[in-house]
């Protein structure tokens, strides 16, 4: 009974507007019987689509990156070590979610321009990580609390460097834990409209930007077929995350069972 | 002639309080050292600071004559088993196995052969392809055990290593490990808070308390001759009559009636156990319970007179060690 009404629901509420808004980019606006390819071909003239896809992606993938390697480190600091002023420096690094980001990006803006960050992708990727660092730092640190130190010791004790055990014991069981950050962090990253503008000023041009000047049109053939392109980016990105994971040691069997991870 | 493991004036202080200090003690190749003390008193703290995953405030260590007091973890010729197998849930039974001899430069056919060996010697040849999760707690921990052996470190470290099992699995265990290193001639420290447990795996035992070692003696001695009255106490087969003396708990009898010439105290029968067929009361002398051998059959709630032959009262030795 439980099952039944589950899928249900998830027909109800995801497949359902997921297989209209398909269905909506290959008709004419407003029918949905109409067979149109003006959606896919209209967004395909738009001049900067693919470069601003392009520059969604290296921004993406950099952003990705950077939450992984600060994430990591500030979570496993924050999990597994003993320090004063820890519960501080927990407080302060969820700051920025707790305050709004255009008044951050407001302040930080002039600081990039003196020092020649603004109007560049590098500034953009730096502003990106306001939204998304104090989510991977949360992610990480439970991964981390959730595998305990005592597994990182016992490897160092059966001879592993810090490094090894970093390859062959953290990123192989922080699995999940990436996972969900190359996803989550793509995705906000990729929405940024307001910051991206403001940092990029005109000069990067993500596809958020090409995008949302789009959502008032009244051709919804072509804002359903733009909506599906922005969707396949994270998803796309994601596979590809995927791909990198499955070549780190001890992944070449599936795990028969996840849960009941540590001992 | 040094020791082959040579631990001296060791200490550790956290910011302004002694975890433990003037620890010295030494072990033969091959030897097991029992190291017992009541939880918190600061064992584990000084077994992860041999193992060299916390450092030592003062003091040094020597294994097979070579200083080891600054040399990582990862590099000391030291091996530990947790309290828990911490097997690595990712690895199969054999990978968890050979994981340690990937450090040593060894082929991949020779380290899969190597752990293979032990796989047997554990008695799990079946289960090298088996994930951890398929195994049963006391399998886990044999794998662990295991997995460390497969090094021949110069000393493996044992923290408590049947805690986490129950009583039966745990006394099959104890019998089994001890077997198991003799046969590989290991060098090991094994702590415990268990005192039978110390017994059964030590050739040498050590009880440790408030941070140092109370007295340090084979497993007879140092229950025949406690050193001291907290010894005597954490032993408990003693009844500790005052700082300096001491009687062994099976020399005690009761009485009904008071005697003059005999040194003895009243108490109260306040139950009765059979052990292995003898009967025992159970005694309430001075707010303790202690139990006491009853040839007479008292019963419960009789009052009585525990006493004993004044040739059996024992003066504390002091501290010692032997070697």
């Amino acid at each position: 009974m439980k099952k039944i009404s589950f899928w249900t629901i998830f027909l109800c509420f995801v497949f359902v507007p997921i297989g209209l808004l398909i269905l909506q980019s290959f008709t004419a606006p407003g029918s949905l019987t109409e067979p149109s390819m003006n959606g896919w071909t209209g967004l395909f003239e738009r001049r900067r689509l693919v470069e601003a896809t392009l520059t969604s992606l290296v921004i993406g993938a950099f952003v990705v990156l950077f939450n992984i390697v600060i994430g990591m480190s500030a979570g496993k600091a924050l999990a597994l070590y003993r320090f004063q002023g820890k519960d501080i420096l927990d407080t302060l690094l969820l700051m920025p979610i707790l305050l709004p980001l255009l008044a951050i990006t407001f302040g930080v803006h002039i600081a990039m321009i003196r020092i020649g960050l603004a109007d560049t992708a590098a500034g953009v990727i730096l502003i990106h990580l306001v939204p998304t660092v104090p989510y991977s730092i949360k992610i990480f640190r439970n991964g981390y609390v959730s595998l305990g130190g005592k597994i990182l010791e016992q490897a160092e004790m059966l001879g592993a460097s810090a490094g090894r055990t970093f390859l062959d014991i953290e990123l192989p069981l922080l699995r999940a834990p990436i996972q969900s950050v190359v996803f989550l962090t793509f995705v906000i990253s990729l929405s940024q409209y307001v910051i991206t503008a403001i940092i990029g000023g005109g000069t990067v041009v993500t596809l958020a930007m090409v995008y949302f000047p789009f959502l008032e049109s009244a051709n919804t053939t072509l804002v359903a077929a733009f909506s599906l392109w922005f969707a396949l980016l994270p998803l796309s990105f994601y596979l590809f995350a995927e791909g990198l994971i499955r070549l780190l040691p001890y992944q070449r069997r599936r795990r028969r069972r996840t849960h009941d991870l540590f001992y | 002639m040094t020791s082959f493991i040579d631990v001296r004036d060791a200490e550790k202080c956290f910011s302004s309080s002694e975890v433990f200090g003037d620890v010295s003690f030494h072990i033969e190749e091959g030897e097991i050292f029992s190291i017992v003390g009541p939880s918190g008193s600061g064992k584990t703290t000084l077994l992860r600071c041999l193992a060299g995953l916390e450092t030592f405030s003062g003091g040094s260590v020597h294994i097979d004559g070579e200083p080891v007091t600054d040399v990582k973890a990862n590099a000391r010729p030291i091996s530990l088993v947790f309290q828990q197998p911490l097997l690595f849930p990712h690895m199969t039974v054999l990978e968890n196995i050979s994981y340690g001899l990937k450090f040593k430069h060894i082929k991949k056919k020779e380290r899969l052969a190597r752990a293979s060996v032990f796989l047997g010697k554990v008695g799990m040849e079946k289960y090298g392809a088996s994930y951890p999760h398929e195994l049963s707690g006391g399998q886990r921990q044999r794998i662990a055990l295991a997995r460390s052996l497969v090094l021949s470190p110069k000393l493996l470290l044992l923290d408590e290593p049947f805690s986490s099992l129950d009583k039966k699995l745990r006394e099959e265990m104890r019998e089994w490990v001890r077997t198991l290193l003799k046969q590989q001639g290991i060098t090991a420290i094994f702590v415990t808070h268990d005192q039978e447990e110390a017994v059964m795996m030590g050739d040498v035992i050590g009880v440790f308390k408030g941070g140092t070692f109370a007295q340090i003696g084979t497993p007879h001695s140092v229950y025949e001759h406690p050193a001291t009255p907290d010894v005597a106490h954490f032993f408990g087969d003693n009844w500790v009559i005052d700082e300096d003396r001491y009687v062994p708990r099976r020399h005690l009898y009761l009485l009904k009636e008071k005697r003059d010439n005999l040194q003895q105290w009243p108490g109260v029968v306040s139950g009765k156990r059979l052990l292995h067929g003898i009967a025992f009361s159970q005694v309430d002398l001075d707010g303790k319970r202690t139990m006491i051998y009853d040839s007479t059959g008292f019963e419960e709630g009789a009052e009585v007179f525990v006493t004993m032959d004044p040739a059996n009262i024992r003066t504390f030795q002091e501290k010692k060690s032997i070697g």
